[in-house]
């Protein structure tokens, strides 16, 4: 069995904790064990990494550090940490005085960043460690054709130079997913945009506005639910359809992608976490 | 001119330089701003541009061209960017946005200038190790525990004082 | 005894920079191959419809050159065919051109057209840019030169008609690709250019959405010769555009996707087609969306004046970022930042025609390693020295002129062929030397 070691970032335990389960009971069932990571720490994404680089490579590289010491490759499952993650181990790897400055730090407790270890996103496990022929497979209960919309979010999928898990501008790998597990996967104006949810610190009007762009194109194209592979974009899109100004059309559901393949694979609605979604799915998971 | 012959008060609006260019050129990240050739494909490609008025990257990236340091720095624009990077895919100058924010960013942050929601997040996290430590109730461990989930969350918060230490002093920025 | 040069030139592309060295170096009394890898010559210059800065008639002004070219006493005029292998130097070149079987034979077929209208398979038209038809055994349009028809094996179905139909017995399935060597002084390189595949910009939705097409499609949709007769119609309803919006600097001038040149013609090109559009619909709206306009040539500026003042064409300085398609009515929304007021735009168009980049043609990195030259950072033939030697490539008795060495208007195409034409041509006079 593949292991890879869990890092969830501050947001999936807390507020999304359906996520962490659906995908480790998911994956176990495709193949890939997960090991959480202990004693970490935040990766620094978007606040720390605003106002310092150094401090942010050093918190970003102490994850890094946590898993060479565990010989083990992260499995990323938030956008923003997995951005993170991926971008500052690529700023260690060429910057050879940030990496001493940031192992200057972390030898006090006896880690090192050597360069190891590689960083996934979750899409990655699925395309590249598990493969669309193994997920196909494993399908037990196909769904009807449901349409569904795929959200890749941001830093999921750029900068691409870096982060190497999909083609930004036409990303296929939740879709294919959706095909191989018997749902429609639909096309939607604005597909690669950004759901707003970094803008909800400054600016929560303008998040919502962007956030709502997102959900009326999806609407447009009569997809019944949005699957999407980062806990931050999930949230986001979910609570925008909650707002004063959301209107009163009926909520579209987001699903997670864990969440949306366990029914195909015959694992059981409550494992996945799936009555603690907000807008609830049950409609559109018709398995066979 | 005047027809009395008292001269004018002259106000200036902006003395050209190249010098806040060239301070953002040396900032890690903003190496590629002068390559810039005004286009308009990265205002036309961000969210933030077409959901608020106030925000234009293209126009961001002038003021800094131009040399408007203390106005750029002050202002609340360069942490408008949400980071998306779709304007970044498409410039075809290949000059990265997002990037040169980020360094515009860390220089304001160094002179001070920090929106007090970042420097919040910032100063809990550094406590913390992590930032939803007040978010996690009861009820929340009880989902995790439902869910046959680890309810202890094992968050380390050594190492951001270490961090805190080294690169921000008393919580600002050294 | 001395070893006599060869008195013969070969010039490598029949469009219009091509024919124009051949008919140069011909005119002075030498022979000259003119060897072309389509059926006929005329190149890009046939399937324009009308010219910058002039509105001329693009094929009434080509199909002269195409005709002296064909009837020229020196000039041996071998389409269908490719270069094979080059060796030898300067004054004494050994070159072996490949004739592709066209299963038409050459001296009998008169150009009637009987086989075709026999023929029972249609496949897309290249010459029209795939929007119109032609058939398996086809000419590629009215003009093509050596007007012989030439049989697409890969889309024949071999069902026999079109040789029943012909009644000059020309048609033979049973024809072989021949070798033919030469002995040539000099080698003049006229290989023209191709378009960027802007199916590589999915933001700007060609190739899903039906109604943004891009330059040469428009070209060919307003030629009377083209697939429409010369109507300006919509591709996904055959309706008359309304509204039309010019999108500019798609596969030039883009770091990203190796492409940072500038095109030189599309500026230029493209205001033309905004003018045409206007000739052909004087109520419609009609914006092109740029970073700069480059008008720089002689009566290019006037041009462009008269484009905005006389026709009314709206230029709009910002590069368009998204291309969206209304989905019950086809049209499409651009949009895109106007730079001069800092107003992000949507704009409605019923027809998008983007402008793309000129790159070198495929092949060109195989050409240059047989001729053993070389190529600049772009992919281009590489010239030896911009002032002095323009058409020269870094190999002796080798030059390059048209859009082979970079992008070119028609005018500077046509200098370059006569310049190459007198570069050869001093060596076929001093006997090769």
């Amino acid at each position: 069995m593949k292991e890879f070691v869990l890092y969830t970032g501050c947001t999936t335990p807390v507020r999304l904790p359906a996520y962490e389960a659906a995908i480790t009971i998911v994956l176990e069932k495709l193949g890939v064990r997960l090991i959480p990571m202990k004693d970490a720490n935040c990766c620094g994404a978007q606040y720390v990494e605003s106002v310092s680089h150094t401090a942010f490579a050093a918190m970003s590289g102490r994850i890094l550090a946590i898993a060479e010491s565990m010989d083990r490759d992260i499995l990323a499952v938030c956008g923003a940490c997995s951005g993170s993650l991926k971008i500052v181990k690529h700023d260690l790897d060429h910057n050879p005085d940030l990496r001493a400055e940031v192992n200057d730090l972390l030898a006090e407790e006896g880690l090192k960043y050597t360069g190891t270890v590689e960083v996934k996103h979750l899409l990655q496990i699925f395309n590249e460690d598990i493969g669309y022929d193994a997920i196909k497979a494993a399908i037990v209960k196909p769904y009807n054709g449901v349409r569904l919309a795929a959200h890749y979010g941001c830093h999921v999928t750029r900068p691409p130079e870096i982060v190497q898990v999909d083609n930004p501008e036409t990303p296929v790998i939740i879709d294919k997913i959706i095909e191989i597990a018997g749902a429609t996967p639909v096309d939607y104006t604005g597909k690669t945009r950004c759901c707003g949810g970094p803008m909800l610190a400054m600016d929560q009007e303008v998040a919502n506005k962007i956030g709502l762009d997102k959900i009326k194109n999806i609407r447009n194209e009569r997809a019944q639910g949005i699957v999407t592979a980062c806990v931050f974009c999930d949230i986001q899109l979910t609570q925008v359809q909650f707002g004063d100004t959301a209107g009163s059309e009926p909520k579209i559901p987001v699903l997670t992608l864990p969440q949306f393949l366990g029914p195909a694979l015959g694992i059981n609605f409550d494992k996945l976490g799936i009555q603690l979604n907000k807008i609830s799915p049950e409609a559109i998971l018709q398995v066979t | 001119m005047s027809n009395d012959g008292v001269p004018q008060k002259s106000v200036v609006n902006n003395v050209p330089s190249s010098d806040f260019a060239k301070e953002v050129e040396k900032e890690f990240g903003g190496e590629g701003i002068m390559k810039c050739i005004q286009c308009g494909m990265c205002t036309a490609s961000c969210m933030v541009a077409s959901m608020a008025d106030r925000y234009r990257p293209r126009k961001l990236i002038q003021k800094i061209l131009l040399g408007k340091r203390e106005e750029v720095l002050s202002s609340e624009l360069p942490w408008l960017c949400m980071t998306c990077r779709l304007c970044e895919e498409r410039c075809q100058e290949d000059v990265n946005l997002a990037e040169i924010f980020h360094a515009v960013r860390e220089i304001a942050a160094r002179e001070g200038y920090v929106p007090k929601i970042f420097q919040n997040t910032i100063n809990k996290v550094l406590e913390d190790g992590w930032l939803l430590k007040d978010a996690y109730t009861d009820f929340v461990e009880d989902d995790r525990s439902d869910l046959g989930l680890d309810p202890k969350l094992d968050w380390n918060d050594d190492f951001v004082k270490k961090v805190k230490k080294r690169y921000f002093n008393g919580g600002n920025k050294k | 005894m001395t070893e006599r040069k060869a008195q013969a030139a070969l010039v490598i592309g029949g469009g219009v920079a091509g024919m124009q060295a051949a008919l140069d170096i011909a005119n002075q009394g030498f022979k000259v191959y003119l060897v072309e890898r389509t059926p006929s010559i005329g190149g890009r210059m046939a399937q324009i419809d009308k010219t910058f800065p002039t509105l001329d008639c693009s094929a009434c002004i080509l199909t002269p050159k195409l005709s002296e070219v064909s009837h020229h006493k020196h000039i041996n005029l071998l389409t269908y065919s490719e270069v094979g292998s080059v060796t030898g130097k300067s004054g004494d070149f050994h070159v072996r051109i490949r004739r592709k079987a066209r299963f038409v034979k050459e001296d009998l077929c008169s150009g009637c057209g009987d086989c075709a209208a026999e023929c029972p398979t249609e496949v897309p038209n290249e010459f029209d840019m795939n929007i119109g038809f032609r058939k398996a055994i086809y000419i590629g349009f009215p003009q093509a030169t050596p007007n012989v028809y030439t049989v697409d094996k890969e889309n024949c179905i071999n069902c026999g008609r079109c040789v029943k139909a012909c009644q000059r017995n020309a048609i033979d399935m049973e024809m072989t690709d021949r070798t033919l060597d030469i002995h040539v002084g000099a080698i003049i390189i006229a290989t023209g250019f191709e378009l960027f595949d802007v199916s590589q910009y999915p933001r700007l939705g060609y190739g899903h959405y039906p109604n943004v097409i891009h330059a040469m499609e428009f070209e060919r949709l307003i030629n009377a010769a083209g697939p429409t007769h010369g109507h300006l119609v919509r591709l996904s309803d055959g309706r008359k555009p309304h509204s039309i919006g010019f999108v500019q600097c798609v596969g030039a001038r883009d770091v990203q996707k190796g492409v940072p040149y500038c095109s030189r013609v599309c500026c230029m090109y493209s205001i033309k087609n905004a003018v045409m559009a206007l000739e052909h619909y004087p109520d419609a709206e009609v914006s092109v969306y740029y970073a700069d306009i480059r008008a720089f040539g002689k009566g290019f500026e006037e041009f462009y004046e008269m484009a905005k003042k006389r026709f009314g064409v709206r230029f709009v300085r910002g590069r368009v970022a998204e291309v969206m398609e209304g989905k019950n009515t086809g049209n499409l929304v651009v949009k895109v930042e106007d730079t001069e007021s800092s107003t992000i735009r949507l704009v409605e168009h019923d027809m998008v025609v983007i402008s793309p980049g000129i790159i070198p043609p495929e092949g060109m990195d195989t050409l240059a390693t047989k001729m053993g030259i070389a190529k600049s950072d772009d992919g281009y033939v590489q010239i030896a020295h911009s002032f002095f030697g323009p058409t020269l490539t870094k190999v002796p008795g080798v030059f390059v002129c048209g859009c082979a060495d970079g992008p070119k208007d028609i005018p500077d195409s046509v200098s370059a062929g006569s310049s190459a034409a007198m570069k050869a041509t001093i060596i076929l006079s001093k006997g090769g030397a």
